[in-house]
């Protein structure tokens, strides 16, 4: 098996991996107490409308869309870790018909690898006012990974126009 | 050359490669009948619904009750909390089987006994098909007798299996990473190539060609669309909120006209880019497993061109119901059926190999 197969298949399952390991905290202590705040927060606003109190109203909405800003991308993170794993693994299953040399194929992998890592990374890290790092991980790790792919499926080419047996 | 089961590896029993496979093949079928059912009878009388608790609610705050506009927003929650679970249960179904069955795809890799195989498959398959359940059923258990002020059981019984999948999952990394590098590597003589044969070659393809359609498309949803989403739809919270108390009734209204519009159009969006991936991902898996799906070669391809064909549909639909309504909803369930059939067409195929195997008097 070349490097670069075996980068993408453990480097996959060690994501996927990161990918549950972040549900199963995040359904632990994040996910009932953010979901709840969510729902306490939009119905503190309605009660406080309904009593007059305008301002107070507006704050407690302004709570609810940081609770959902934060609960969006932390499920996001958990998601994508989990199926860019899965892809990873695939990509290093099907590398072996890769038209690319070994160092080549291993580039590439790292490249794949680093995207599926920081991508998800950045999104996450928005709701803790990480500013610039976090753009930049989420928008260096989406370019990477849709630069790998294409580059990856430029490689395959050959093998999937092949007639096959 | 010959392109069965037996060139790559096989699909002997007792070492957990065949239950993976199938137990991942089910639990990816069993995900998918789920999505489908609940996409016909309660995504869209429960999206009605949703609106309508918040509708309840903004008359609430018109009349000066607020216990009421609060007990609207707590109905509201709780149809929320339906939706959320069920979508939940229908996507771990489904990540769950791809992984049982990439796990299946590598036991020739991972340097551990048979036997030790079998028992990390045994749990691994027991917890998978715990975990959708207990997710399902978080909505209908709610709190009851939990010793915990925000997790009830079935949350902790989903939380429990994750734990058991992420350990099985790791002694399988570990076994990997012995058999790839560490002084166990001469026991694995297994070879990983891309099957030769056309309907590999045909799903290897149109996977690529789907998950990059899913990332340029994620990526545009992502960097263009996904802030102003979520703008525009504080803003129309703010004002269901703050007009009725103002007599603005009428402007409250069609704030909620266009919050209602607005979750259709980002749920539609957002549910298109996952099954453009989702299916993108299936391809490609199914592709590997072409060789053990042991039918006659035009029947393979027939299974092939039906799994495309529904895998093409299926998002073009959902990504067209907010235009088209029910319509185009019941295309993308019979595009989703369609996928359904063809992979039950290449579980029933990986069982008569197995069949097969057993009957040549293969090992296991």
């Amino acid at each position: 098996m070349k490097r670069g197969q075996q980068l993408l298949i453990a480097g996959g399952l060690a994501l996927t991996l990161l990918g549950m390991s972040f549900g199963l905290w995040y359904a632990l202590y994040d996910e009932h107490q953010t979901l709840g705040a969510m729902g306490a927060s939009l119905a503190s606003a309605m009660g406080l409308a309904a009593e007059g109190d305008e301002a107070a109203a507006l704050k407690a909405v302004e709570a609810f869309g940081n609770y959902r800003f934060e609960y969006v991308r932390d499920v996001h993170a958990h998601s994508h870790w989990g199926s860019l794993g899965l892809l990873l693994i695939l990509l290093g299953f099907a590398g072996a018909e890769s038209r690319y040399r070994e160092s080549a194929l291993a580039a590439l992998a790292l490249l794949l690898l680093y995207g599926a890592f920081a991508f998800p990374l950045g999104v996450m890290l928005q709701p803790l006012q990480a500013g610039v790092m976090a753009r930049v991980l989420s928008i260096s790790g989406a370019l990477c990974l849709v630069t790998g792919l294409f580059a990856w499926a430029w490689g395959l080419l050959p093998a999937t126009g092949g007639r096959g047996e | 050359m010959n392109h069965s089961a037996q060139t790559y590896g096989g699909l002997p029993g007792g070492d957990g490669r065949r239950a993976l496979m199938v137990g991942g093949l089910l639990l990816i079928l069993a995900g998918m009948l789920f999505g489908d059912v609940f996409a016909v009878f309660i995504l869209h009388p429960n999206a009605a619904r949703i609106i309508g608790s918040l509708t309840a609610a903004a008359g609430a705050v018109a009349s000066g009750d607020a216990d009421a506009a609060a007990g609207a927003i707590a109905v509201m929650g709780g149809l929320l909390e339906n939706r959320g679970t069920k979508v939940d249960a229908h996507v771990h179904a489904l990540v769950l089987g791809y992984l049982a069955v990439i796990l299946a795809l590598l036991q020739p890799f991972v340097a551990w006994s048979r036997e030790t195989r079998m028992w990390l498959a045994r749990w691994f398959l027991a917890a998978a098909c715990i975990m959708p359940p207990s997710i399902f059923a978080i909505h209908y258990v709610g709190l009851a007798y939990s010793p915990f002020p925000d997790i009830g059981w079935a949350s902790l019984f989903a939380d429990a299996s994750g734990l058991v999948i992420i350990l099985v999952t790791l002694a399988e990394l570990a076994g990997l990473l012995a058999g790839l590098t560490g002084p166990r590597r001469a026991q694995v003589t297994a070879t990983l190539t891309l099957p030769r044969l056309p309907e590999s070659r045909t799903l290897l393809f149109f996977g690529t060609l789907m998950l990059l359609a899913g990332f340029v498309y994620g990526m545009i949803h992502a960097g263009f669309l996904t802030q102003e989403y979520e703008a525009r739809e504080l803003k129309r919270i703010e004002e269901i909120v703050t007009f009725p108390a103002r007599g603005k009734e009428d402007a409250a209204r069609a704030a909620l006209t266009d919050y209602a519009m607005l979750q259709g159009e980002r749920g539609t969006r957002i549910a298109a880019h996952a099954h453009i991936n989702e299916f993108g991902l299936l391809a490609l898996l199914l592709a590997f497993l072409q060789p053990y799906v042991f039918l006659r070669p035009c029947w393979r391809r027939r299974w092939v061109k039906v799994l495309v064909a529904g895998a093409l549909i299926l998002p073009l639909a959902v990504a067209s119901e907010m235009r088209f309504g029910l319509v185009a909803g019941g295309v993308a369930d019979l595009a989703g059926l369609m996928v359904i059939v063809a992979v039950s067409a290449m579980l029933f195929g990986v069982l008569r190999e197995s069949g097969r195997h057993d009957a040549a008097g293969g090992e296991g």
